[in-house]
């Protein structure tokens, strides 16, 4: 009786190792998906524009982020005026983080006067095969 | 003979009012447009679906107009709220 048991034990599969290696950069706290958008001044050059995504992303990833996906839906036309402006270069970020990250970005962009708006959005999931703003190269 | 009669009230009196304009066979309400299969997505960045929900100047339209579900109805004006904010409706 005792040796039948004890081979049962035997043949009872290990548990299997996790990676804590994940776990051990934010310390234990889960991943959220977001999506940011921002509306720059119309007045600013391209290649300030560049400049100023480059620095929002620094943002993100210094901060427990990770940037997944950026997107620049162009000029647009507002249908009603921002504080007087008629239009406005729109950037989109897509990122994973954390609490912190997003009130840390936020803080940053209240004091920059280049920018007019900015949204956050919290999502369950990125849907990255989509994109409405594309443009149409023909 | 008073039995079917009996029987004969029973029916009428289930149907509402309006039945009595309508033929018998057609549907009363439309489904709702934004929920089953192949349905689109809701997004405050599809501009395209937000603008068919928004009347000329720019407010909501109601579910009782449109036959929107109410639990889509939810997701849909808190789509266009955050549509508003971008000034891209």
């Amino acid at each position: 009786m005792y040796i039948g048991i004890f081979n049962c034990i035997k043949l009872l599969p290990l548990p299997k190792k996790v990676d804590y290696s994940i776990k051990r950069i934010n310390r234990g706290k889960k991943m959220n998906c977001y999506e940011h958008t921002i509306i720059a001044k119309q007045d600013l050059p391209e290649t300030q524009g560049k400049k100023l995504i480059e620095k929002y992303q620094k943002i993100i990833n210094e901060n427990s982020g990770k940037v997944i996906k950026t997107e620049e839906w162009g000029l647009r036309n507002f249908v009603r005026s921002i504080k007087n402006n008629r239009k406005g270069f729109y950037y989109h970020i897509k990122f994973e983080g954390i609490g912190k990250t997003v009130s840390e970005l936020e803080r940053n962009e209240n004091i920059d006067d280049k920018l007019l708006r900015f949204l956050t959005v919290k999502v369950k999931k990125h849907d990255l095969n989509i994109n409405y703003f594309e443009k149409k190269e023909s | 003979m008073k039995k079917k009669r009996g029987k004969k009230k029973g029916k009428s009196s289930s149907y509402s009012p309006m039945t009595l304009f309508q033929k018998p066979g057609i549907k009363f309400f439309k489904p709702c447009p934004l929920s089953g299969k192949n349905a689109p997505i809701i997004d405050y960045k599809n501009i395209k679906i937000l603008r068919k929900y928004i009347s000329e100047s720019g407010r909501i339209l109601p579910s009782r107009v449109t036959a929107v579900s109410q639990k889509k109805q939810k997701e849909l004006s808190r789509a266009i709220k955050k549509a508003r904010l971008l000034a891209l409706i």
